[in-house]
């Protein structure tokens, strides 16, 4: 209530909006072309700001989860929930530019080493979480049973987070927090930030449109049992 | 467009759809519900007036 007075949703989009037109123009006008990949690396900006957020959105349910069984409390679910829907989101098109990167840069499609298998778990961690969603219709229980998938399904995300770090894999080494010899130009590094704030701001405008839909459909419930009683 | 800058293309083509198209049935699925709770409202409003809440349909 208090974010929506001092941050209402129309400024959110329009922040949002407007920081997506900067992280275009520095993609496509002031980020270097890389030597060998040329033009298709322009995709790992967009990929990796999508594998970061799905990858952080999961820390959100399994916080959102955690706080639920800890505390009851509905906003809590209500942000586990919004949160997975999201991540979905972003995992898809993690797993849609993935490959469509991959084929120019490797010659292949895809490939089941350690990182791309766990970002397909991941997908499917996803997908289970929402259709247990949609499918257990007994309140309180739900609630509980989707916290639970969100607890144990983050040792995937850590494993899918670790997974260049812990084995070689085709998937290119992380480019943050990846030790000496990794990183990128400077230029491509204010890119890659600029790009992942604008992907985390979408992502936080849509969590709480997808909040205020959960609060909606709960007083529509309490409505409906007012007037049934 | 050359195939290499097509991949480009379809990347990008796939995430301005995946966020529109998710926006828009965001946006639906709350117009939707507040014309539901609207009606409910309306609903109740009458039953408080009659005196006695209304049947179940």
């Amino acid at each position: 209530m208090v974010l929506k007075k001092i941050f209402p949703p129309s400024v959110h989009l329009v922040i949002t909006l407007a920081w997506f037109v900067v992280a275009l123009y520095m993609i496509f006008l002031y980020a270097p072309q890389e030597a060998s990949m040329r033009e298709v690396q322009r995709i790992f900006y967009v990929h990796f700001s999508s594998a970061c957020t799905a990858l952080l959105a999961y820390f959100f349910v399994f916080l959102g989860s955690m706080s639920y069984l800890w505390k009851r409390s509905r906003r809590a679910d209500d942000f586990a929930c919004a949160s997975a829907e999201v991540g979905f989101i972003y995992c898809c098109c993690v797993l849609v530019t993935g490959p469509l990167w991959a084929k120019p840069a490797w010659g292949i499609w895809w490939t089941w080493d350690a990182r791309l298998t766990s970002t397909f778990i991941l997908w499917l961690l996803y997908i289970a979480y929402l259709m247990l969603r949609s499918y257990v219709t007994n309140p309180g229980r739900v609630e509980v049973l989707s916290a639970v998938v969100g607890i144990l399904g983050f040792v995937n995300a850590i494993i899918d987070y670790m997974a260049i770090r812990w084995w070689r894999t085709q998937h290119p080494q992380p480019v943050l927090g990846g030790g000496a010899g990794s990183g990128l130009e400077p230029r491509m590094w204010w890119t890659v930030f600029v790009t992942w704030g604008a992907f985390l701001c979408l992502f936080f405008y849509l969590v709480r449109q997808r909040m205020a839909l959960a609060q909606s459909h709960r007083e529509l419930v309490e409505l409906r049992r007012e007037l049934t009683s | 467009m050359d195939k290499v800058n097509g991949y480009l293309f379809l990347a990008y083509s796939f995430l301005w759809a995946i966020f529109v198209a998710y926006l828009w049935v965001l946006a639906r699925r709350q117009a939707q519900l507040r014309n539901e709770l609207a009606d409910l409202k309306r609903k109740l409003q009458e039953a408080s007036l009659a005196g006695s809440p209304p049947r179940r349909p």
